[in-house]
């Protein structure tokens, strides 16, 4: 059973990390709560309101905005169309016949912030790693859902291009409520207000950093015994 | 030159190129034959219903097999009124129906296709079914299709003000076709430059991160799918008045299959890409025959294959284009 029992809350404006070693079932718990994949019992719930079963097109417009672990940007388009089909993901069919200037001048603001302005009209495909990680970022950020939920944003990450990462995640926790799906604890001890350790599909420990690196559990499964 | 040209302005370049194209054929009739007018201006209703594929298989990533089923219900929807209605607005109320009906039709087939999550080759097969079906219809009910003798669409006139638009006149004909084109291009580039448009080329791309961001991708591609429908359906009435008679061919599989040549041929995505594969074979069709005789067909098959080997996205289907467009 990839997850069992488990019970989370998380509130409002948030940024709550969840650790634990590779197979413990975190992009699983991610894969249920934006609906790709169907709990065989179990609730979830979105503001109080029943999410349970629905498609996942209608949890993102719930505001369920996830950044997949391998990036996973819509290649064959451009940087700015990508962040434009974004922007516009949770408008109802209606409002997609016309493209009003303050979505463009957002866009154009967007990638000046992730400093991919000179690849604007360049395929996303042909986009070094870091740029792809930070594209679909913006991706998210264009989206503005109200849950972010991201899968290993730093994965394969020299460490200038981390320490880029994690300035525009804290932009965009400042607006957001994010769970975080992260392996480096330096970069959890950096931007974590709470901290969940999943083991063996169910939750281990659930608290702050500090009580999470005092947990004897917690060092004996994932973090070592190392200093 | 051009090729500086095309990389500072390719969206001018292009702009000019097709600007010159369109020059060209409204001069067609002042210089060619009665016959090659004839076959350019079918050429024109059949490079409207290019486009109309294109929109479903080049931007939405969705082959549909049986297009001419829209073409065919737009060409018999027109056939059938103005033969039933008289007055000054009978041809308007067919035009009308011809757009209206096979656009409900699309969105009937997109309802029972994409919301029950068939895609790919699956539609594919669905589509085709549906134009064979279609076909045999219009075979088997004789006192209401004409069956296969057909249906006679000539004499018609569109009543204006200030006189009559003569339908049986070639080169009238000829100049509504090319209007009519060059309207729906445009139309159809700025429906892809839409975020409708944006949002169904990233589902294109990939339906899970399209559905991810929040767009219900079934309800856009029935939405596409109705509008193609109808665009396939006016240059199905626009085909029955050049044909001067309408039979079961208009929406069997044959047109369905000739149809999916011209885009690939021209390009896929790029919508002006059906146009062109339209005019070739056209061209080539009525040129070759004439020239090489019985070989035509054997002619046209090796340039096909030469394309497909050497060019797989077509003769237009670059990136360059397909960022004008709007489709990369």
């Amino acid at each position: 059973m990839a997850l069992n029992g488990v019970d989370l809350r998380v509130h409002a404006g948030e940024l709550l990390a969840i650790i634990g070693p590779n197979g413990a079932g975190k992009s699983t718990l991610f894969n249920v709560i934006t609906g790709h994949v169907r709990a065989s019992s179990g609730r979830l719930q979105l503001r109080g309101r029943e999410i349970t079963g629905m498609a996942r097109h209608r949890l993102a417009r719930l505001g369920i905005g996830r950044k997949y672990q391998v990036p996973t940007v819509f290649d064959s388009l451009s940087v700015r169309r990508n962040l434009t089909v974004a922007a516009y993901g949770r408008s109802p069919l209606g409002r997609l016949v016309w493209s009003p200037p303050s979505v463009r001048e957002r866009v154009e603001h967007l990638m000046e912030f992730l400093r991919l302005s000179i690849r604007a009209g360049d395929a996303a495909g042909t986009l070094s790693h870091g740029e792809k990680q930070w594209l679909e970022i913006g991706m998210v950020l264009a989206n503005d859902p109200e849950l972010v939920l991201l899968d290993e944003p730093t994965a394969g990450m020299t460490t200038q291009e981390t320490r880029r990462t994690e300035a525009l995640l804290k932009e965009l926790a400042a607006g957001h409520t994010v769970v975080v799906i992260e392996h480096d604890i330096r970069f959890v001890r950096e931007v974590a207000h709470r901290v969940v350790v999943l083991h063996r599909g169910r939750v281990l420990a659930d608290g702050t950093i500090a009580e999470i690196e005092r947990d004897e559990t917690v060092r004996d499964v994932y973090l070592g015994r190392s200093p | 030159m051009i090729m500086t040209l095309a990389g500072r302005h390719p969206a001018r370049l292009g702009l000019g190129l097709l600007g010159v194209g369109i020059l060209v054929l409204a001069l067609v009739p002042t210089f060619a034959s009665s016959y090659y007018t004839s076959v350019l201006g079918e050429a024109l209703a059949f490079s409207i219903f290019a486009i109309s594929l294109d929109l479903m298989w080049g931007i939405s990533g969705v082959l549909s097999f049986g297009h001419a089923a829209f073409f065919g219900i737009g060409a018999y929807a027109f056939g059938l009124l103005t033969q039933d209605l008289s007055g000054g607005s009978a041809t308007y109320i067919a035009v009308i129906a011809a757009l209206v009906i096979p656009g409900l039709f699309g969105a009937g087939l997109g309802y029972f296709t994409f919301f029950s999550g068939v895609s790919g080759p699956y539609f594919a097969i669905i589509t085709l079914t549906v134009a064979l079906i279609l076909g045999q219809a219009a075979t088997s009910f004789p006192h209401f299709t004409g069956g296969l003798n057909g249906l006679y669409t000539t004499g018609l006139v569109f009543q204006v003000p200030g006189g009559e638009i003569d339908l049986s006149d070639v080169v009238t004909l000829y100049y509504v076709a090319l209007v009519l084109t060059v309207l729906i291009l445009f139309g159809a580039i700025g429906l892809v430059r839409t975020p409708f448009g944006q949002a169904l080329v990233a589902a294109g791309e990939s339906e899970t991160r399209a559905a991810s961001l929040g767009y219900n991708t079934a309800l856009l591609k029935t939405a596409m799918l109705a509008v193609s429908g109808a665009i396939a359906g006016l240059a199905g009435a626009l085909y029955a008045p050049m044909a001067s008679f309408i039979n079961p061919d208009v929406v069997g599989l044959t047109l369905s299959t000739n149809v999916i040549i011209w885009v690939a041929l021209g390009g896929r995505g790029v919508l002006v890409g059906g146009v062109v594969g339209a005019l070739i074979i056209a061209f080539l069709s009525s040129y070759l025959s004439g020239s090489v005789g019985h070989a035509w067909l054997l002619t046209l098959g090796v340039l096909l294959l030469l394309v497909v080997l050497f060019r797989p996205s077509g003769l237009l289907g670059t990136r360059a284009i397909r960022r004008i467009v709007g489709s990369a």
